[in-house]
């Protein structure tokens, strides 16, 4: 998985995470004592690590979006902690299997 | 959820929104402190700082009492719970109100205007003035919608978190002024809307998009903390009235004193048309909010301007119809209704000059988004970009209002055409 800046003004708050292969499902099912009500068709959210995490289930689009009380200094690292987190209940998923 | 969203109402065809009748529109914090800079560039900060908190005060006791009548909200307790709980949830943030009448006071955290700006501008620059007049106008309207006399009062803001206070403490004094209230509302714009909307190009694809993000945004609302984080922005449900009779007595103001520099007044706030497409909807459109609705980003001009024209729209901006569009040469945006107009014209009558300033720029800007900024890339919508695109050497585009509501004609117009 790769992490990467997303369209943002400045503010470091938003991140996309290239899943590389991974498939959605996977991803979804993961996540899925994590995932909170949404209203948009077609996305699912997930509160994780505090921040939040949206997957666009059609394209497979993974956005982090950190919280705007993260100091600035301490968004990037908090987006790492989200992918930390991703993966390894995505190894806890595939060791279940 | 959206605990007032029974009380919002989109008008049909013309795609104006009202919250218990009082016109309102969704804007991004950038356009925010974009427009409330504006307002204080051309006045002054501390006329500017009150003009913008007695507008305020006077939108939000029209609508806090529109909403008390409607759910039975009498007693001054429960007047101010309910002016916290609108307040929140339009995302401006966490206020909390004290006493009644003359003795109100009040306490923010997550503020929208001193918390954008502490997040936009805070690490770099040391601001000397508070940002909150929309909040200090907020406390003075349930000051007077909690005294018995109901008497006006000014709010002040005497700590600001972005003066880097802990949180922000507002209080109330009387108003001497005795000016009317500076509203207009459902009442007023309804009867003067016309029974059908000018239509365009790709109508279905437009109607059908801002359907969807207006069935989004009726259930997005402010969270513990008051605030909107959406579309990678900070959203308000903001009352129109407070941008449009702000902006207005702006530039009025100086078409009185300095009429000089009236051009200059007219061209920020056109600026502000700028900022608002490039921030907003650029964010909108880069969001994944977009794509789990709309799909990923073609990155053709046409499609571009389709998505602009569909969130102005889904915003509340009125029915904004692609007439005419030469990719790269001619764009003609057409509307009968607009939220600029609808406020111009109860207030202060038809006149001879076009005055949906927004509008203009907002147009102008989905030329620009369209024809130079590669999406398909995914850039950075960074201050940097943005001062490339707008303030570099010339847009390379003229905009002109051959037709205007304000005017009196039975649309406004907007014309984007390439300079030769």
């Amino acid at each position: 998985m790769r992490l990467l800046p997303d369209s943002s003004c400045t503010d470091k708050r938003a991140y996309r995470l290239e899943l590389e292969g991974i498939p959605v499902e996977g991803l979804s099912a993961a996540l899925a004592d994590l995932e909170v009500p949404y209203t948009l068709p077609g996305a699912s959210r997930f509160e994780v690590e505090g921040q939040t995490v949206l997957l666009v289930r059609a394209t497979g689009r993974v956005a982090i979006r950190v919280s705007v009380d993260v100091p600035k200094d301490e968004r990037r690292a908090a987006a790492e902690r989200v992918v930390a987190a991703i993966a390894k209940r995505l190894a806890s998923s595939l060791e279940a299997r | 959820m959206n605990r007032f969203a029974e009380h919002c109402h989109r008008v049909s065809p013309h795609d104006l929104t009202f919250l218990a009748g009082v016109p309102c529109v969704y804007h991004c914090h950038h356009f925010n402190l974009f427009h409330d800079q504006t307002i204080d560039d051309v006045l002054g900060e501390s006329a500017g700082f009150d003009l913008r908190m007695r507008v305020a005060r006077d939108q939000f006791a029209l609508l806090v009492s529109n909403l008390a009548d409607r759910l039975g909200a009498s007693t001054p307790a429960e007047i101010a719970a309910l002016a916290r709980s609108v307040f929140a949830t339009m995302g401006h943030g966490n206020l909390a109100f004290e006493g009644a009448g003359a003795s109100t006071r009040s306490t923010g955290e997550h503020l929208h205007y001193g918390f954008a700006w502490r997040e936009k501008y805070g690490s770099r620059v040391k601001r000397i003035d508070p940002m909150d007049a929309v909040a200090a106008g907020m406390t003075a309207a349930i000051a007077k919608l909690t005294d018995p006399a109901a008497a006006d009062y000014r709010g002040r803001e005497l700590q600001c978190i972005a003066m880097r206070a802990p949180h922000c403490v507002l209080v109330v004094e009387k108003d001497p002024s005795r000016s009317s209230a500076l509203t207009v509302a459902a009442p007023q714009i309804l009867p003067r809307l016309p029974s059908d909307a000018v239509r365009g190009l790709d109508e279905d694809t437009i109607a059908r998009i801002a359907a969807g993000l207006d069935a989004f945004l009726r259930t997005v609302s402010g969270d513990s903390r008051g605030l909107i984080d959406a579309f990678n922005v900070l959203v308000t449900h903001h009352l129109s009235g407070y941008y449009n009779e702000t902006a207005f007595q702006a530039v009025r103001h100086v078409e009185a004193i300095s009429p000089s520099v009236v051009g200059a007044c007219e061209a920020l706030l056109r600026e502000a048309g700028h900022v608002c497409v490039f921030n907003t909807f650029g964010n909108v459109l880069l969001s994944p909010e977009w794509e789990s609705l709309v799909g990923p980003l073609s990155g053709a001009p046409h499609d571009i301007v389709v998505g602009c024209t569909a969130i102005a729209r889904g915003l509340g901006f009125g029915h904004w119809s692609i007439a005419e569009h030469e990719p790269g040469k001619r764009l003609v945006v057409q509307t009968s209704a607009n939220y600029e107009a609808a406020h111009w014209l109860e207030r202060f009558g038809p006149d001879a000059r076009p005055r949906t300033y927004f509008m203009q720029g907002a147009v102008l800007a989905f030329m620009v988004l369209s024809q130079r900024v590669a999406w398909k890339e995914r850039p950075q919508l960074t201050q940097a970009f943005y001062d490339q695109l707008f303030r570099g050497e010339g847009l390379g585009f003229r905009v002109s209002t051959p037709r205007c509501l304000t005017m009196g004609h039975e649309m406004t117009e907007v014309v984007v055409e390439k300079e030769r």
